[in-house]
């Protein structure tokens, strides 16, 4: 047991180390994204997404110029995620990942390196994501090295890699979904509960679909209050429920209260006044004003087929694309729910992935935008690596099922690597083959960026360049992480070796 | 906090709700059913599809007009929709409101809610999986707009329904009566539309098989010529109406009316792309499926049916039987593929909708599907529900109907209101016939609000045959389109003395209108100086 604890440190270092050398920057330009002045916005640069750019340009807001609002710099950098209203510019985004992340770029401000700084949000979150998804993995039953092996390949081979390394909601809306799920597993106290509350309105915040994701596991928590005792005839209410809207509270507060800096309704969120771009198209404004007036919904059923085609199917994003390693949890989650004990936590985690499933399926742009692979499923594949474990268990001695389960892994692990070493903007399919010169609409994109010589990574750039080839450090990082699995696997081995001793 | 519950009472509560259960499923529906009508009423979407309007002037036809009478129900159109009208629609208001025909819809939705219900009853599935079929078929958008319209969509699901459900009961009770009662109802649908004369050779098809393999040939070929005898007996009065009406009995298959006239015209156009394209005769149909019935719930359906026809607690004969239920599947992509049946979808096969509608097909066997499986997965069933709940409130608050897209955007529609708003305002206060085509301008007459008895169309007789021979002695205003020779009014008018006489009043986007000079008026037929008809 000790053993078992000293070994988390270095694994959690190695961890860190890797997703370190990964992290984007050139080291020319480095320095130069750390002034606004200067920063670099193309393919392969930390702000090659407007996702990351217009969250980022909000800390800076609210830290440099002490407002919501974006000046003509940072609305520029921001369209098109910027909304313009009532003559000012502001971030489409829920502000939580920037209200986040500004004690980061107090700190990289002070150090000189705010942008590094702030982007390793991102990465924090995801290590702790790593840790949450051995933690469940372990919880369910998956020995404690092959709990380590379903969190390297969360983070690893899936795009959960190349999305660490932004500046936006998704590591965190995992986090607070894996925390609410660990919490919901335990007992309704008051502090649970307050917690809970927290982290839904913390959900809200960072995104507003995460009040739907998280739906499922708040309304588990919420008749867990209630209790029918037969013999006396009595309806039991856990008045500790009431820790719940506590918590959610003082974040709807902060939710409303920036709303109205914003809009000046408390309630009219900046997300649903439309898109702006940079200058303001004024006529397309007040084309749309003029339209406004019925209740617009976010979602749409008659595109719920389409969504789920590309999510699931197309090779523009479909999970059996970019990481079809994460499909062998659905086998590890079968097992689990033949075990009585475990088939609360699998029911709950079948609920919430079925919920973002069905949610972003019928969302208006189930490509994420330009993206790589499906980035709103990167929850879905937190919740069923914890699967990928316990199959990794069952089968670790069947030799041709692992021969297979690695080709798999090596192909996940080196598309995401690929994807985060060059860029994570791939477009959809309609706007790839629209545009002046035609670029592919899959990772195949990503390699020809690499085979021009394109890498992302900052450690590269700076150390590597030229000593080795794109591809050849790829390749070489792909082969690290291997190895780190392949040393879990055989720690696995000895470990149930030991047991049955 | 303890709170006290009068527990006796609530289990009575309980036991009373159980026990009538089929009671309140019949006036929840009702009630749906009568809203949802009044909705569609008032914003006009209720008579929004042309056919529905085709529909309300052939009931109206066998009570009203220059020749009311049976034969008025014509070929092509199978005959038990406007029969049933019959007792309704010599009622203006239910006429013209639609009502005449909403009414049959409306009470097929009822008895469809109901016997999903007793469906999934004779299943063995508990009261929660019932109700939530039943949900998920009441619950479609699609569903309520076209059962408050004179469409025959409804009517054709309760009847197949029925006949799927007694041939279910007959599965698991082998009585006889049952057989015949499936094949009574069944028989119906194939007086609805075409596609209940696939289910009867379907239904005979898998009574075959499992009385065969139960019981031996000699059995089989008594129980197949007792229930095709019956099932079939509404196809063979509708061969021998034909015989009789029009002197061909197959005139409803080949003649110039005929699905088949239609989409050989179509097809010439290179309209017809699904013709002998089998695998795009599924996606075109597949894809009419998902947008009528939503995704999610076709995804459950699916997987449910999956569950269904492979669950060794069910007998042997019952999920045989049951895959009746998927006939309207096998049915429309057959008939696409055949060439018989036209469907687009937008984006998918051009740039419009036309009958999407035929996607409902499928809605009562997904709600029966869905509610076995989430009697089956019993662990899931809030999830399965939440998720359906969560679905279906997008779907009605977003107003996602394909069959209202269908009616209002698609080619189903046709908005006569210049041509009949014409004819309303300035022939309603006058005498004289107008001559106008039945089979091009049955919207136009429907809307214009006159009483049939003011038209001469292709079915009053004589009169259509005077005139088209003379028709400056019969009409004094001729609705059609000029030079199109598939408007049987212009075929035959254009050629004679009399038309000389007219003036083109105006021209709109479906027809033009012509009226008589007033100089020429002394010499018009005003009165039905005919008579009686044979």
């Amino acid at each position: 047991m000790r053993f078992k604890k000293l070994i988390t440190i270095p694994i959690i270092l190695v961890v860190f180390l890797l997703l370190a050398f990964i992290v984007k920057g050139n080291k020319d330009v480095a320095i130069k994204n750390q002034t606004e002045e200067e920063m670099i916005y193309g393919v392969g640069s930390p702000f090659e997404s407007t996702g990351s750019t217009s969250r980022y340009m909000l800390v800076k807001a609210i830290v440099d110029d002490n407002t919501f609002f974006f000046d003509d710099k940072k609305a520029k950098a921001s369209a098109p995620d910027l909304v313009w209203y009532n003559g000012k510019y502001f971030s489409i985004f829920t502000p939580g990942v920037s209200f986040i992340a500004i004690p980061f770029y107090l700190f990289g401000s002070y150090v000189g390196f705010p942008q590094l700084a702030t982007f390793s949000l991102t990465i924090i979150v995801s290590i702790i994501n790593f840790l949450l998804v051995s933690k469940i993995s372990r919880k369910v039953g998956a020995g404690f090295f092959t709990s380590f092996i379903a969190g390297i390949i969360f983070l690893f081979a899936t795009n959960g890699l190349p999305y660490s390394l932004t500046l936006t909601q998704h590591h965190l809306s995992t986090l607070i979904l894996l925390l609410a799920l660990n919490n919901v597993l335990s007992k309704r106290t008051l502090t649970n509960n307050l917690s809970l509350g927290i982290l839904f309105g913390v959900g809200a915040l960072v995104d507003i679909p995460n009040i739907f994701i998280l739906l499922p596991l708040i309304l588990y928590a919420v008749f867990n209050h209630f209790d029918v005792d037969n013999k006396k005839l009595k309806l039991k209410i856990n008045l500790k429920l009431i820790a719940l809207g506590i918590g959610v509270l003082p974040l709807m507060v902060l939710f409303a209260f920036y709303n109205h800096s914003l809009t000046g309704s408390y309630f009219k969120l900046g997300q649903t006044i439309g898109r702006s771009d940079y200058p303001v198209n004024l006529v397309k404004v007040l084309d749309r004003a003029s339209k406004d007036g019925g209740i617009s919904l976010p979602l749409n059923s008659r595109i719920q087929l389409h969504g789920l085609q590309v999510s699931l199917f197309n090779t523009e994003r479909a999970i059996w694309f970019y990481s079809p390693v994460i499909l062998f949890g659905v086998f590890g989650l079968y097992y689990l729910w033949r075990d009585e004990e475990k088939r609360k936590l699998v029911l709950l985690s079948i609920s919430t992935m079925l919920m973002i499933i069905v949610f972003y399926s019928m969302h208006g742009d189930p490509w994420g935008g330009w993206a790589f692979g499906d980035r709103y499923m990167i929850p879905v594949y937190a919740l069923l690596t914890s699967g990928v474990a316990i199959f990794i268990d069952k089968f670790k001695k069947n030799i041709p099922v692992m021969l297979f389960f690695l080709c798999v892994l090596i192909y996940s692990l080196g598309v995401n690597v690929l994807g985060a070493m060059t860029t994570t903007q791939i477009p959809p399919k309609v706007e790839a083959v629209a545009l002046s010169k035609p670029i592919p609409y899959t990772y195949r994109y990503n390699w020809d960026l690499m085979n021009k010589g394109l890498n992302s990574s900052l450690f590269y750039d700076a150390y590597l360049k030229d000593s080795l080839t794109s591809k050849d450090y790829l390749i070489l990082y792909t082969a690290i992480v291997l190895t780190l699995i392949t040393i879990l696997y055989t720690g696995s081995l000895i470990e149930e070796r030991s047991a049955k001793k | 906090m303890n709170i006290p519950y009068p527990a006796k009472t609530l289990e009575n509560i309980w036991n009373k709700l159980k026990k009538n259960i089929l009671l309140i499923i019949i006036i929840s529906l009702g009630l749906v059913s009568i809203f949802t009508f009044i909705f569609y009423f008032n914003n006009g979407l209720g008579l929004a599809y042309n056919d529905a309007r085709s529909h309300l002037d052939i009931g109206r036809r066998v009570v009203e007009g220059l020749k009311p009478g049976l034969a008025q129900i014509g070929s092509v159109w199978l005959p038990l929709p406007h029969l049933l009208m019959v007792p309704t629609i010599w009622n203006d208001f239910f006429w013209h409101s639609g009502l005449s025909g909403a009414l049959v819809s409306m009470i097929s939705f009822v008895a469809t809610g109901v016997l999903i219900y007793l469906f999934l009853k004779q299943l063995g599935v508990g009261i929660f999986g019932r109700i939530f079929g039943v949900l998920v078929f009441s619950l479609n958008l699609n569903i309520l707009y076209l059962q408050s319209t004179a469409m025959t969509e409804l009517l054709l699901l309760a009847t197949m329904t029925a006949g799927s459900y007694y041939l279910l009961l007959w599965a698991k009770t082998d009585e006889v009566l049952n057989l015949i009662k499936s094949a009574f109802f069944i028989m119906l649908s194939t007086l609805i539309r075409y596609d209940g004369w696939f289910l009867i050779a379907f239904a005979t098809l898998l009574i075959a098989i499992e009385t065969f393999r139960k019981k031996g040939y000699k059995e089989t070929e008594g129980k197949i010529i007792l229930f095709a005898t019956l099932g079939g007996l509404g196809i063979g009065l509708w061969v021998l109406w034909n015989l009789l009406i029009f002197n061909d009995p197959l005139y409803f298959a080949f003649g110039p009316f005929s699905a088949h006239a239609q989409q050989d015209i179509l097809e010439s156009a290179g309209d017809l792309p699904t013709k002998g394209n089998l695998l795009l005769s599924i996606k075109i149909y597949l894809y009419a499926l998902v947008y009528n019935s939503i995704a999610f719930n076709v995804f459950i359906g699916v997987i449910g049916a999956i569950f269904l026809l492979f669950d060794k607690k069910l007998l042997t004969t019952v999920r045989v039987v049951s895959l009746a239920l998927i006939a309207p599947l096998l049915f429309n992509v057959l008939a696409l593929y055949l060439g018989h049946s036209v469907l687009f979808i937008q984006g998918i096969s051009g740039n419009t909708w036309f009958n999407a509608r035929y996607g409902i097909m499928l809605m009562p066997s997904l709600a029966i599907f869905a509610g076995y499986l989430i009697d089956r997965f019993k662990d899931f069933k809030w999830t399965i529900f939440g998720l359906f709940l969560f679905v279906a409130f997008f779907a009605i608050a977003g107003g996602d109907a394909v069959t209202i897209d269908d009616a209002t955007v698609g080619s189903s529609q046709k908005n006569v209101t210049e041509v009949s708003g014409w004819l309303a305002e300035n022939a309603a206060n006058k005498e004289g016939y107008i001559l106008i085509s039945v089979a091009s301008h049955d919207a136009i007459v429907f809307s214009s609000g006159l009483p049939m008895k003011r038209f001469i169309h292709e079915g009053t007789g004589a009169y259509w045959e005077s005139a088209t021979t003379a028709p400056d002695r019969w009409a004094r205003w001729i609705v059609m389109r000029s030079h199109d020779d598939n408007d049987l009014t212009w075929k035959a008018v254009s050629i004679t003395e009399g038309f000389d006489k007219y003036n083109l009043v105006d021209s709109y986007p479906f027809a033009d209108i012509y009226e008589l000079d007033d100089k020429y008026l002394g010499e018009l037929n005003t009165k039905p100086v005919l008579g009686k008809q044979k």
